[in-house]
C-alpha cells in the first residue's frame, strides 16, 4: 500500500500533486487499519462517515475552496476527546454507548482545517495507567512487537501512528500520557504547555494536570497540528490567551548555540537507554549546543507528588457519573435501589474497572479530614517546589534532555500486580505536567530486543519550538522513523 | 471499621466482600507508596502551586439560551418528559 507510514508532508504533496484523492487515501488507510487492528487493538471505533468526509474534501480541492493546513489528511483520536455523534467511552463501561453532543475544541480546530477522522483510539481507562493494560476494551499491543504493551495511557494514539493507520493522532497527557507510548512505540509525541491547547470537551481525569497532546510519524508533522490545534478557548478557564507561534514555518534544525542540560539520573535507567541518550549527547555537541550536565532533586518523590494530585482531582472529577444524566446505569428492575446513595453506589462500582476505582479511593483517602495535611496540601507544596526547580535549572539552559522512562515497552502483563513499581514508572514524565512545562518524546533509536527507544526534550512555558527544533536535529541525524515495522514493511 | 470499608461510602462505590479485601490489600501498598511523601523536606508556609503562567482571564457572566436540552436527554438512561428520572431522595433506608 503506497499511502502507508507516511508523513503528513509526504501525503499533503500527494495531495496537491493529485498522486492521490481524500477518498483513495482514507480508504487504503482505512483497510490498512482495519485489517492490523484485529493484532493490536489501537481503535475502539472506526468513524463510519469518513468516506463521505474525504468525498467533500475532493470536492474542496476541485473547488480550490480548501478548509486548511490538513485538509483530507486522516487522523486518530484518543476516545477521551468528546467528538459529536461519534462514540466516545474514555475506555470505560461507564461511557460505553455515550454519544456526545459536541466535539472538543482542539478536534473543532483540526477539523476546521480540513482533518478528517479516522477512528477513536484506545487507552487505559479514562487515562489512568502506563500500559494501556486498564481498558475495557482490552489490551493495546505494540505494533514492533505484540508481546510487549503500546504503553499508556494513550496507547492506541501511539499504536495507531507506529502502525500506518494515520501519520496523526491526539492523545492527553496527564502524567506522561503521549509521551510514555510514544517512547514505547517509536514516534513523536508531544505535550504541550499547559493551557496551550483546550481541555474543553476533553473527558477529565485531573484539571489541573491533563493536557491534550499530539502524536506523529516526524517532528514536522507534530509542529503543524500544533499550530493547527492551538488556539485560545474562553470556554476553558485556564486556556492561554496568548499568541500562537508559526510552529511548521519557524522550525529549523539549526541549533547551534542552545544550551542543553543534561539530565540523567545514575540509577534506574536501561542500559540501551543510557546508551542512546549518549549517542544524541555527541550529536548535539557537533551541532554546536552547549552541554551542561543538571541535577533534580526531586526525582525520587516526583511521582508520588503526582499520584497524590492526580487521584484528588480524580476522585472529585469522576463525581459527575451518577447513573442518572448519561452514562452507565444499574439495572434495578429485580430489586429496586435502597435509596439514591445505594442507586449511585451500584452504578459507580459495575462500570468503573480496577484502577479508577484505586485511584477513586486514594483520591477520596486523601482528601477526607484528618489527612489533607498531610498528603494533599504537602503534594501541593512540593509541587510549588518542584516547578520553582524546574524554573531555576531552565534560566541557565533552553532545554532539559532526559531518558522519558527508566525502560523500554514491558512485556504485556509485567507490572500489572505491582502497583507501586506501576505508579513510580512515570518518574521521569510527571515533572512536566506538575510545573506545566511543555515536554517531548523525540525517537533516538531501538533496544537490543528490536524496541523503541525515545528521550524526553523540555523546556520552558510556550517554548515549544525550542524543543521542536531540537528534535528535528536529532531526528535529520538519527532518521530513526525511516525503519519500519512488519504492520508498515 | 476498615479503611477501605469506610472510604467507599465516601467515595460512593459500593464494593462486595471479595473486592473490598482485595482493594484492602492494594490500599495498603498504595498507601505505604504515598507515605514516602511525608519523609520529604518542605516548610510550614511554602506555598500551594498554581498556574502563574496562565494571565487570568475574567469574562461578563452572561446567561446564554440553550438549545441542547433534547440532546442532552437523548443520553439519559431513564427520563419522564423534560427531567432526569432519579430513584426517590426521601423514603429510602
Amino acid at each position: 500500500m503506497p499511502w502507508i507510514n507516511k508523513s503528513v508532508y509526504e501525503l499533503k504533496n500527494a495531495l496537491e500533486k493529485k498522486e492521490v484523492t481524500a477518498v483513495e487515501l482514507s480508504q487504503s488507510l482505512l483497510s490498512h487499519a482495519k485489517k492490523h487492528n484485529k493484532k493490536i487493538n489501537a481503535i475502539i471505533s472506526f468513524n463510519p462517515k469518513l468516506l463521505d468526509e474525504a468525498k467533500d474534501s475532493d470536492q474542496r480541492r476541485a473547488t480550490n475552496t480548501l478548509k486548511g493546513e490538513l485538509d483530507g489528511i486522516p487522523i486518530v483520536v484518543k476516545d477521551m476527546f468528546c467528538t459529536k455523534g461519534l462514540k466516545t467511552t474514555a475506555a470505560s463501561k461507564m461511557l460505553e454507548n455515550f454519544i456526545p453532543p459536541y466535539s472538543s475544541t482542539v478536534v473543532k480546530n483540526l477539523q476546521n482545517a480540513g482533518a478528517l477522522l479516522l477512528g477513536k483510539a484506545n487507552q487505559d481507562e479514562f487515562a489512568m495507567g502506563g500500559t494501556n493494560e486498564y481498558s475495557y476494551f482490552g489490551n493495546c499491543l505494540n505494533p514492533w512487537n505484540t508481546d510487549y504493551v503500546a504503553g499508556g495511557s494513550s496507547g492506541g494514539s501511539a499504536a495507531s501512528v507506529a502502525g500506518g493507520f494515520a501519520p496523526l493522532a491526539l492523545g492527553t497527557d496527564t502524567g506522561g500520557s503521549v509521551r510514555e507510548p510514544a517512547h514505547f512505540c517509536g514516534v513523536v509525541g508531544l505535550k504541550p504547555t499547559y493551557g496551550r491547547l483546550s481541555r474543553y470537551g476533553v473527558i477529565s481525569f485531573a484539571s489541573s494536570l491533563d493536557q491534550p497532546g499530539i502524536m506523529g510519524k516526524q517532528v514536522k508533522d507534530v509542529a503543524l497540528a500544533l499550530q493547527v490545534s492551538s488556539s485560545y478557548d474562553p470556554k476553558d478557564a485556564t486556556s492561554a490567551n496568548c499568541e500562537v507561534p508559526h510552529f511548521s514555518k519557524n522550525i529549523t534544525s539549526n541549533i547551534k548555540e542552545k544550551k542543553i542540560g543534561l539530565l540523567l539520573p545514575e540509577n534506574g535507567v536501561d542500559k540501551n537507554i543510557v546508551e542512546k541518550f549518549n549517542a544524541v549527547k555527541e550529536i548535539l555537541k557537533e551541532q554546536g549546543c552547549k552541554i551542561v550536565p543538571v541535577s533534580f532533586s526531586y526525582l525520587s518523590s516526583v511521582a508520588c507528588v503526582y499520584h497524590i494530585i492526580a487521584s484528588s482531582e480524580a476522585s472529585s472529577n469522576l463525581a459527575r457519573y451518577d447513573g442518572v444524566r448519561y452514562g452507565y446505569s444499574a439495572d434495578f428492575s429485580k430489586k429496586p435501589a435502597e435509596n439514591l446513595m445505594d442507586f449511585y453506589a451500584t452504578s459507580r462500582a459495575e462500570a468503573f474497572g480496577e484502577e479508577v476505582k484505586r485511584r477513586i479511593l486514594l483520591g477520596t483517602y486523601v482528601l477526607s479530614s484528618g489527612y489533607y495535611d498531610a498528603y494533599y496540601k504537602k503534594a501541593c507544596q512540593l509541587r510549588y517546589l518542584i516547578a520553582q526547580e524546574f524554573k531555576k535549572i531552565l534560566q541557565s539552559v533552553d532545554c532539559i534532555l532526559s531518558p522519558v522512562s527508566g525502560g523500554v515497552a514491558l512485556k504485556v502483563g509485567a507490572n500489572k500486580d505491582n502497583l507501586s513499581k506501576n505508579y513510580d514508572h512515570d518518574w521521569l514524565t510527571v515533572g512536566a505536567n506538575l510545573a506545566g512545562l511543555p515536554a517531548l518524546s523525540v525517537p533516538a533509536g531501538f533496544s537490543d530486543k528490536g524496541l523503541p527507544i525515545g528521550l524526553q526534550l523540555l523546556s520552558s512555558h510556550f517554548q515549544e519550538q525550542t524543543i521542536l527544533d531540537v528534535a528535528l536535529n536529532i531526528e535529520e541525524n538519527l532518521q530513526t522513523y525511516k525503519k519500519k515495522n512488519s504492520f508498515c514493511s | 471499621m476498615s479503611t477501605v470499608k469506610d472510604i467507599q461510602k465516601k467515595a460512593c462505590i459500593k464494593l462486595s466482600k471479595k473486592e473490598e479485601a482485595y482493594y484492602e490489600n492494594a490500599f495498603s501498598e498504595i498507601l505505604k507508596y504515598v507515605q514516602q511523601i511525608v519523609s520529604v523536606n518542605s516548610k510550614e508556609d511554602t506555598p500551594i502551586y498554581t498556574h502563574d503562567h496562565i494571565p487570568k482571564q475574567l469574562r461578563e457572566d452572561t446567561v446564554e439560551n440553550s438549545t441542547v436540552v433534547n440532546s442532552i436527554l437523548e443520553q439519559a438512561p431513564q427520563k419522564e418528559g423534560n427531567y432526569f428520572k432519579v430513584p426517590p431522595v426521601l423514603g429510602g433506608k
